[in-house]
């Protein structure tokens, strides 16, 4: 694999019981880039995420982020080291303002003015600033997914890892998040990973795809090059495209 | 409410509850009462800290309760050391073991009805190891040293009166550091924590540590007040400081006055400690048993009808107050 | 020495077994709905005085004394499911409280109607001595531990062999998968409780045969069966009857080697610890 990784995973092992989950998973994230996993329902994507955020353990392998081994580190020192992430389900502060929930991505590095400059960037460039004193239980699920995208930011990372953004939004909210994801890409300098099973969106984003298969990477390269992969068609692609 | 009406609400409060005495006529029985709830709501507001602001479901209040109680009293026992400093010692003692064993417990990942089960277990735990414990505890009331002439040294007052001015300050106490929690870093964190712990974790906060935090801060008012306890009950007794059921009642209150709100609990222990303490000098004598059952419809009837809680009834009438009063009225005189 | 031991741990392994019958309404509402009934220890207590009403009046049998209160506490369960529990699901802390609420009322109630006395009933028709060596068991206990197993094969077949057992199973698993797969949640959710509380009437009636009620009762039964729930793990039936003998056995030697004041200190210490390092229990699904 490439010097330029912010991100590598290595021989990564993880078992649910007698399920094996993960099996000997290696990839690479370049930085700068935008690198996509895809896979059927099942296939470990989230696991991998879970591993690589630190919330769940590897049985075997390691991660490495810039260089330093952060395997089995707890997420919030993993978070703090640069990585963040979102949640297929997302996972709101209910009872908090819209502000304040981003107040919580910014506790660890920035206090007083310099947190409040943070927040108000973020509120402007995700055009949340009229939202910013709603309560989270009043909005709905596409405005949440864009928090929760907003929240990440605010701990200011250098790689950002999105787990299924295009779940639970129509085309047209997809198109706008694909949009935001790319510009958060291209004008903030940060890298980013999704794992999505929706194709159009890791078609129109990525520039590396990886492909994960009962827990097994078993294609690696460009969106157009995954899509004729006789292997990959027959795992996935067969039945949904 | 925010910081600004804050000041001048908290000085109103603490007159009117500082004029009880005066307005029962100095009259020891409601006294009493009114000391009661003051340590209903010390212990409640306490609790919040951990089970409210921090979200996690803590029902051994009276684990660090009852350390606090033995430790200042057999201290005051053995070697006649004032409660004053007991109470100190008592607080260090709760606090540092309840950070060892929350040290374990959220090392290994305890939460959720677990963390309650097991926080529950624990005061029965300590019951019986005290009940076993025959030079500190047993199942004879240890009965504490009292004096005529020092009434202060041994904090054993022949009136209700100073008892009610100590539960007081600890009340104001506990009442100022969940306040100052409220609004800051720590609290913040705990907040998010209670809401929600893996989007807490993924935005950079040390859960385990901001719990940890939470579990000092509360169990070392809950161990100190322990020694003011002690005191007030005159004897120690591991029924009556390692109590499951006084340590449920305290998360009881703390659920139905509104979970991560710093006035709801001490509000509901305020209404129905005192609706409680009523009924049982009511019924008491009459029908044996009967306040519990009304005590728990009440429980019953607040969650079934103000799920957020009794603060929410202040927070509305609060808003009513402000906004509705001179407008709500004028669009009325319109229309 | 060897001889005490034995005895010790033969009584134990008899109370283990009444125990798993006891803890057995609680796991099937844990497993079910993910919902600690914290009145469990409440309804036990409740469901014994019903035995001691029913005994008393008719003069039934306490053996069969169960069959009249069984529908009736089947039916408080559905009430409460529907009444309380359905409007706060999803909000953990507020169905704690609320049970906490009927506890109250239930401890009340027998205060209230059964004044604070202990009440205990004249022998069914099981009595007598089983000697083994020198240790004596009453046949109602080993008759209690009997019906017991059946009682726990009778549910684990019902769970596991059974349309509505298998949907609740389904519903514990993944509840928005029952629902699409066309399981009425709610209507499961309102049976497991009402089969819940169902339960705690046999073990009830069986130990009215050797054992008095009290308005303290509540509390050994209610963290006895918390105990064995959280040992056996997340609701599974088969769990259940060795953590039931584990707390059966550990508690009886320590009444006889340490103190009879002590025998709740090695069920809490076992709890405690097993929800620290195994929180899915002892004997929990993988």
């Amino acid at each position: 694999m490439g010097g330029n990784n912010i991100l590598e995973t290595k021989e990564i092992v993880k078992r649910f019981g007698g399920i094996v989950a993960l099996n000997n998973v290696n990839i690479g994230i370049e930085k700068g880039r935008i690198t996509g996993l895809i896979g059927p329902n099942g296939a470990g994507k989230t696991t991998l995420l879970n591993v690589i955020s630190g919330f769940l353990k590897p049985d075997h392998g390691k991660v490495i982020f810039k260089g330093k081994d952060i395997t089995g580190l707890l997420p919030h020192k993993i978070c703090e080291l640069g990585l963040a992430r979102t949640f297929q389900i997302v996972k709101p502060f209910l009872n908090f303002t819209v502000e304040e929930s981003l107040l919580i991505g910014t506790l660890k590095k920035r206090s007083g003015r310099e947190a409040q400059e943070l927040i108000n960037n973020v509120l402007e460039y995700f055009e949340l600033d009229e939202l910013r004193s709603k309560l989270c239980r009043e909005l709905n699920v596409t405005q949440l997914k864009e928090l929760e995208l907003a929240r990440a930011m605010a701990t200011e990372p250098e790689l950002l890892l999105l787990d299924e953004p295009g779940a639970g939004l129509n085309p047209k909210e997809t198109s706008r998040f694909m949009r935001m994801i790319r510009d958060i890409n291209r004008k903030k300098k940060i890298t980013i990973l999704i794992v999505e099973h929706v194709m159009p969106i890791i078609m129109g984003l990525c520039e590396t795809v990886y492909v994960l298969h009962y827990g097994e990477i078993i294609a690696r390269g460009t969106p157009r090059c995954i899509s004729k992969n006789e292997q990959v068609i027959n795992a996935y692609l067969g039945e949904k495209w | 409410m925010k910081p600004r009406q804050f000041v001048p609400a908290f000085i109103v409060f603490v007159l009117i509850i500082a004029l009880i005495p005066v307005f029962v006529g100095f009259n020891e029985y409601f006294i009493l009462l009114a000391t009661v709830v003051l340590i209903y709501g010390v212990i409640t507001t306490a609790w919040n800290v951990m089970g409210g602001i921090a979200g996690q479901l803590d029902l051994g209040a009276t684990a660090y309760l009852g350390i606090g109680a033995y430790v200042a009293g057999n201290m005051l026992i053995w070697w006649n050391i004032t409660p004053w400093i007991g109470m100190f010692v008592g607080a260090i003692i709760a606090a540092g073991f309840a950070s060892a064993i929350g040290y374990v417990m959220f090392r290994y990942g305890v939460k959720e009805i677990w963390y309650a089960l097991s926080t529950l277990g624990l005061v029965e735990v300590l019951r019986v190891i005290f009940m076993l414990w025959k030079e500190v505890g047993g199942p004879l009331e240890k009965y504490l040293p009292r004096s005529k002439t020092d009434p202060f040294y041994y904090m054993s007052f022949g009136s209700y009166i100073p008892y009610f001015y100590i539960a007081l300050i600890f009340l104001l106490i506990t009442f100022l550091v969940n306040y100052r929690l409220r609004y800051s870093k720590i609290g913040y964190s705990m907040l998010a924590l209670g809401s929600n712990e893996d989007a807490a974790e993924s935005l950079g906060i040390d859960t385990r540590r901001t719990k940890l935090k939470g579990l000092f801060i509360y169990s070392f008012i809950v161990g100190a007040f322990g020694g003011f306890y002690a005191c007030f009950c005159s004897f120690i007794h591991p029924n009556t400081d390692f109590n499951m059921n006084f340590a449920l009642e305290i998360a009881v209150l703390g659920i139905v006055g509104g979970l991560g709100t710093y006035y709801g609990p001490l509000l509901a222990a305020s209404i129905l400690v005192s609706l409680k303490e009523y009924l049982r000098a009511v019924f008491g004598t009459i029908v044996l048993g009967i306040y519990p059952a009304i005590f728990g419809l009440a429980i019953i009837l607040i969650i079934l009808f103000k799920p957020e809680g009794l603060s929410s009834i202040l927070k509305n009438v609060y808003i009513k107050l402000r906004k509705g009063g001179g407008t709500k009225h004028g669009r009325q005189q319109h229309s | 020495m060897l001889d005490v031991v034995a005895q010790s741990v033969i009584s134990g392994l008899i109370n283990g077994l009444i125990y798993a019958m006891v803890a057995l309404g609680l796991s099937v509402i844990y497993g079910v709905m993910d919902l600690i009934n914290f009145a469990h220890g409440e309804f036990v207590m409740l469901a014994m005085y019903f035995t001691f009403w029913i005994v008393s009046f008719s003069g039934l049998d306490q053996t069969v004394a169960f069959l009249p209160a069984l529908p009736i506490f089947f039916l408080v369960g559905v009430l409460i499911y529907y009444g309380m529990l359905n409007r706060t699901m999803g909000t953990p802390l507020s169905q704690i409280a609320l049970m906490l609420g009927v506890a109250m009322v239930i401890r009340s109630f027998v205060q209230i109607a059964g004044g604070t006395a202990p009440k205990g009933l004249p022998p069914s028709f099981i009595f007598g001595v089983l000697n083994i060596g020198s240790l004596a068991i009453s046949y109602s206990r080993v008759a209690t531990a009997v019906v017991s197993l059946v009682l726990l094969i009778i549910v684990h077949l019902f769970l596991t062999k059974t349309y509505t057992g298998l949907s609740m199973l389904a519903a514990s698993d993944d509840r928005t998968a029952a629902y699409l797969m066309g399981i009425n949640v709610k209507r499961i959710y309102a049976l497991a409780f009402g089969l819940g509380l169902a339960l705690v009437t046999i073990p009830a009636a069986f130990l009215m045969t050797y054992q008095h009620a009290d308005p303290s009762s509540y509390l050994r039964f209610g963290l006895l069966s918390w105990c064995i729930v959280a040992l056996a793990g997340l609701g599974r039936i088969s769990g259940i009857i060795p953590a039931a003998i584990i707390v059966g056995i550990a508690e009886s030697l320590v009444v006889t080697f340490v103190a009879p004041e002590a025998h709740s200190l090695p069920i809490y210490l076992l709890f405690i610890l097993v929800i620290w390092l195994k929180p899915k229990g002892l004997f929990g699904r993988k």
